[in-house]
């Protein structure tokens, strides 16, 4: 991060602190792509993705005034999406809101993946699909540690970091959870084909 | 296992983030207010607390021995007592490794599941690993407590009189003045004591404290990737050595006198025009009192940070631009940091104006990748924004012709 990006990030803050909405506005702007990718490849497709997505910055702007730029902004608001989804998770009692894939689910970066004929397109689909369920059975800890490393392709020491844990900590948590995966694709073909395609 | 890029993120679509953008918007101004309103129900807890505190200093005078801390270090359990004569010696506690110089003496205790090294004198050097949700460990020197953050540190106690010398080598930690209530952060590469407070990079007052008081200085170390990037051979003007709170203008010369011989190729058709852009004088930027450029733009940071006026704004920004170009060798940065500058102070003529828009044109026409367009542009602004009697007006105008 370049000292002119940091200052951006400081000057941004202190404009939003004054309640100018412009700011407001310019802070959602610059990071709703990035809270939504990180809450999607936590959660999946959700139903709630949308109220989440705005508690993410109710939250980043309720607690701005806490930022002490000891990190890059974009990292203190990934802390903080990270803080939301743990929570949505640790609500036991609810069901997360998978939702199926729909056809515009397509991001550019996986084009190439999701480029190929019909069938492969749906096989993947299925296959992120059986990924989310088998991660719905994980504690949330494990979850997240997961998807930020995994799928979000994050270092453990960043995850670590972001969860508020150890890296020896946040090494077991994907070790098991990767454990879980495998266990559960041993007895899934289709989670097992995307399993495989993917690596 | 290799998922990166593999799971399609579905993209909100327009309507559906226009709608969450209005909704954010129309809520941040209640949430950035919320936590001055929050307090207010907290204002018969406060009272509480501090009624609390008032019995705990009542209960510490009548009880000297007591620890001050907290109660739960009262019940503490002394389980292991260190005496080191002519040797040092190294112990595991498990929680951390202590290493003690000779002539060391303290007693480790464990009250409620924390760690309190209470220190009677001679050196400790602590490596301690990440306490998560754990009580903390405390280093007890005197009245001066070293509360761990998770880190690697050590305190000088010296004969077991005065203030102790504390240094961090990683992590962070906090030390308490439990006397006078003082409170510092104390991180990685820094070193504290009373006399001299936080010698760091990029120390900057906390606001709100008295700046001539060294003992509240705040670190504020802020992570730059360039601290670990090569200077370039003009990065190193020799500066006053480190000082805190001031912020005197660098006495000295333009950077001019600084730069090394032979920056322009032999035969180059411009080097009489590059001449002549150098001899105007570019004001140095506040002094911020570190020789190291990578440091002096942290502090400019500190500045831009915790700033009080626009003013300050406008001087750490300067300085930011000016490190970054005459001593990185950063031009890139301080093009993007001029930019800033001039969106946020076009029409505020403070003192640094003329002089940020002069190095915009020193980076774009000294520079000769950046072409003759960049160039005459530069001093185009410059002839159209900078105040009237600016020094560099004759040398732009023959620029833009």
């Amino acid at each position: 991060m370049t000292a002119a990006a940091y200052v951006e990030d400081v000057l941004l803050v202190d404009r939003c602190l004054t309640g100018e909405s412009a700011a407001s506005r310019e802070l959602f702007r610059k990071h709703n792509r990035r809270v939504h990718a990180c809450l999607y490849r936590v959660l999946g497709s959700n139903r709630d993705m949308d109220d989440l997505l705005q508690e993410a910055f109710l939250q980043v702007f309720q607690s701005l005034r806490n930022w002490r730029a000891e990190a890059s902004l974009a990292t203190w608001i990934d802390r903080v999406s990270v803080r939301v989804a743990f929570r949505y998770l640790s609500q036991k009692s609810r069901r997360i809101a998978t939702q199926s894939f729909g056809d515009d689910a397509i991001d550019p970066d996986v084009a190439s993946y999701e480029a190929g004929p019909g069938a492969n397109r749906q096989h993947a689909r299925d296959g992120v699909k059986r990924l989310y369920e088998v991660l719905d059975e994980l504690s949330p800890a494990a979850r997240l540690a997961f998807t930020l490393h995994e799928i979000d392709g994050r270092p453990l020491a960043e995850v670590a970091e972001l969860v508020g844990s150890s890296v020896t900590a946040t090494k077991l948590r994907v070790w098991r959870a990767r454990k879980t995966v495998q266990a559960a694709a041993a007895a899934d073909p289709v989670l097992a084909e995307f399993i495989k395609e993917a690596a | 296992m290799k998922l990166v890029g593999k799971i399609p993120v579905e993209p909100l679509d327009d309507d559906r983030l226009t709608n969450l953008e209005r909704r954010v918007v129309a809520n941040a101004g209640d949430r950035l207010a919320s936590p001055r309103r929050a307090r207010r129900p907290y204002v018969a807890y406060a009272g509480a607390l501090a009624a609390v505190a008032i019995a705990g200093i009542v209960g510490w005078k009548l009880h000297r021995q007591a620890p001050a801390i907290g109660s739960e270090l009262a019940g503490a359990t002394e389980v292991l007592a260190v005496h080191t004569d002519a040797k040092q010696s190294v112990i595991d506690i498990g929680d951390a490794t202590i290493e003690s110089s000779p002539n060391t003496a303290f007693a480790v205790t464990r009250p409620a599941g924390g760690v309190l090294v209470d220190m009677q004198r001679g050196k400790v050097e602590l490596a301690v690993g990440k306490r998560g949700s754990r009580p903390p460990l405390v280093v007890r020197a005197g009245d001066t407590d070293v509360i761990v953050v998770g880190t690697r540190f050590s305190v000088d106690f010296h004969d077991g009189h005065g203030d102790p010398d504390v240094r961090v080598t990683e992590g962070v930690v906090r030390v308490v003045k439990r006397m006078s209530s003082i409170e510092v952060k104390v991180a990685a590469g820094h070193a504290w004591h009373l006399g001299t407070g936080v010698v760091a990079l990029g120390p900057v007052i906390e606001p709100g404290t008295d700046a001539n008081d060294p003992a509240i200085v705040i670190d504020t170390h802020v992570p730059d990737p360039r601290d670990h990037i090569a200077l370039v051979p003009d990065a190193h003007l020799p500066l006053p050595p480190p000082h805190l709170g001031s912020a005197s203008v660098l006495a000295g010369g333009p950077e001019a006198t600084h730069r090394p011989p032979g920056i322009d190729p032999p035969g180059d058709p411009r080097a009489a025009r590059k001449a002549d852009i150098r001899r105007v004088a570019l004001a140095p930027p506040v002094d911020v009192h570190e020789p190291d450029p990578a440091r002096a733009v942290a502090a400019y940071i500190g500045l831009l940070r915790d700033h009080k006026s626009s003013e300050d704004e406008s001087r750490a920004m300067y300085g930011i631009a000016y490190v970054d170009h005459i001593k990185l060798g950063r031009s890139e940065d301080a093009i993007a940091m001029l930019r800033q500058f001039k969106a946020r102070f076009s029409g505020k003529h403070y003192a640094e104006y003329d002089d940020a828009l002069w190095l915009e044109v020193r980076i774009d026409c000294l520079d000769d990748h950046r072409g003759a367009d960049a160039c005459r542009d530069a001093a185009s602004r410059y002839l159209r924004d900078a105040s009237p009697g600016a020094t560099g007006r004759t040398v732009a105008l023959a620029l833009v012709q």
